[in-house]
């Protein structure tokens, strides 16, 4: 023990940070430019449209 | 005899959150939200009794006063809290709104917040709760700026330390905005895994998940505050690729692994996650990890609700977030797939029966009916 009183314990608040290109992938950097609220917002959530090719028939009903 | 497998609950049965899509604020029925729903919103929100007293003081009022609201209910507002607001403009509408009576129209004007820390442009809108005799400031920040040095000293918004100057010889700890940690260590996570595999080995999960949900929630409005203090935007109008690394720098800077983002599979209406050195994971016993597919091999449930939480808000939608591989059980990452909420049922059961891996979720998401109703 060296006598000397802590130094008050803290943590680094989180600052904002322009992702580096390690943390995303997969999208084009232009589309990456885009507000977070668009780029989300036009994802296909619902899925893809189904392809009537690659799927059974009774799927591809389900889907419609 | 063989042993029976046993039937594990899915997380879709038992998801408790309510939904976190933003949905339109009434400020007419601002005291029938609770706690909870309170620290949700983007705004600060402070409820006061016709004395001034402060009753209910939401997270985001907290984040951005550098206040914790233990210690500030209770307390006197204008007094003790803010006496910056103590003068006609603030003070002044307030005891003219109490004055006012029942049905009294809700009063709206700019205001500037002098805190030690700085200044914060804000727009207040106070309302009267149509039925008790409680007032409620709603306080939406506009700009952050430098604090003025030729304003009052002793009119100046108090500090945590003004309010509770004794608290770190009892052992309270702060972060450098004021809000209260505590010191978690690897075994303290070690020892709660350990306790759920021991007593609620078919169920922690959606404890896990649920608790997720609810800190993810609470973590947004850290991140949209951060968001506002860097360029007065929200966290929907900054550029996808800052969020991610918002995002990802939350996590890390907390110890709990670093998160990357792969929109590749976006097309297919999925995002992944890859969270690397995950905290959860590296807690999970070696001797209790088990083979993919029998329920505890996923150790990062907390994890995905939070992120599934955060963009949610970001979306604008509600979304799902399930860990579909994990370093817990051999994987080399932990992977979280995100799709909409309405389709997470399909993940779930993907999980259920033993899937696992990115490619194996979204073939089993592409053999799955469409969602019935899309609820946005």
């Amino acid at each position: 023990m060296s006598g000397q009183a802590a130094a008050p314990r803290t943590s680094p608040r989180a600052t904002p940070a322009t992702a580096p290109a390690a943390i995303v992938r997969g999208a084009p950097a232009e589309a990456l430019e885009q507000p977070a609220g668009v780029f989300l917002g036009r994802l296909a959530w619902e899925g893809p449209s189904p392809d009537p090719e690659t799927l059974d028939a009774a799927t591809f009903l389900a889907w419609l | 005899m063989s042993a029976r497998p046993r039937q594990r609950p899915t997380l879709t049965m038992l998801e408790l959150a309510e939904p976190s899509t933003p949905r339109p604020f009434d400020e007419k029925s601002v005291d029938d939200r609770t706690d909870a729903e309170l620290d949700a919103l983007p705004f600060g929100v402070i409820a006061l009794d016709e004395e001034g007293t402060i009753l209910r003081y939401n997270l985001y009022e907290s984040r951005f006063a550098r206040l914790d609201r233990n210690q500030v209910v209770g307390r006197s507002f204008f007094g003790e809290v803010a006496p910056c607001t103590r003068n006609d403009a603030f003070e002044g509408r307030f005891r003219a709104l109490v004055a006012a009576g029942e049905g009294s129209a809700p009063v709206r004007f700019d205001f500037l917040f002098d805190f030690k820390f700085g200044a914060q442009h804000v727009t207040i809108e106070m309302v009267r709760a149509p039925s008790a005799p409680r007032f409620y400031l709603l306080v939406n920040r506009l700009k952050i700026a430098d604090a003025r040095p030729d304003f009052p000293p002793e009119k100046l918004a108090a500090l945590q330390r003004d309010l509770a100057p004794d608290e770190a010889q009892r052992g309270v700890l702060r972060d450098a905005l004021e809000r209260r940690f505590v010191d978690a260590p690897a075994p303290f996570f070690a020892a709660l895994r350990a306790t759920c595999d021991r007593l609620a080995p078919d169920t922690w999960q959606i404890f896990a998940s649920e608790w997720g949900v609810q800190w993810g929630r609470r973590a947004a409005v850290d991140l949209e505050a951060s968001a506002l203090e860097k360029g007065e935007r929200s966290l929907r109008e900054l550029p996808m690729r800052e969020v991610a690394g918002l995002v990802s720098t939350y996590f890390a800077e907390r110890g709990w692994g670093s998160v990357e983002f792969d929109f590749a599979p976006a097309v297919e209406g999925v995002l992944v996650l890859e969270l690397l050195r995950s905290a959860l994971a590296e807690a999970a016993p070696r001797s209790l990890r088990r083979s993919p597919g029998e329920g505890t091999d996923l150790a990062c449930h907390l994890l995905a609700g939070s992120l599934a939480a955060i963009l949610s808000s970001v979306a604008g939608r509600r979304l799902a977030a399930r860990e579909v591989a994990c370093v817990a059980a051999g994987a080399p990452s932990c992977s979280i797939v995100v799709v909409a909420h309405e389709r997470r049922g399909a993940v779930d059961a993907a999980i259920s029966a033993g899937v696992r891996g990115i490619e194996p979720i979204r073939a089993a998401l592409r053999r799955a009916p469409r969602p019935v109703e899309s609820q946005r």
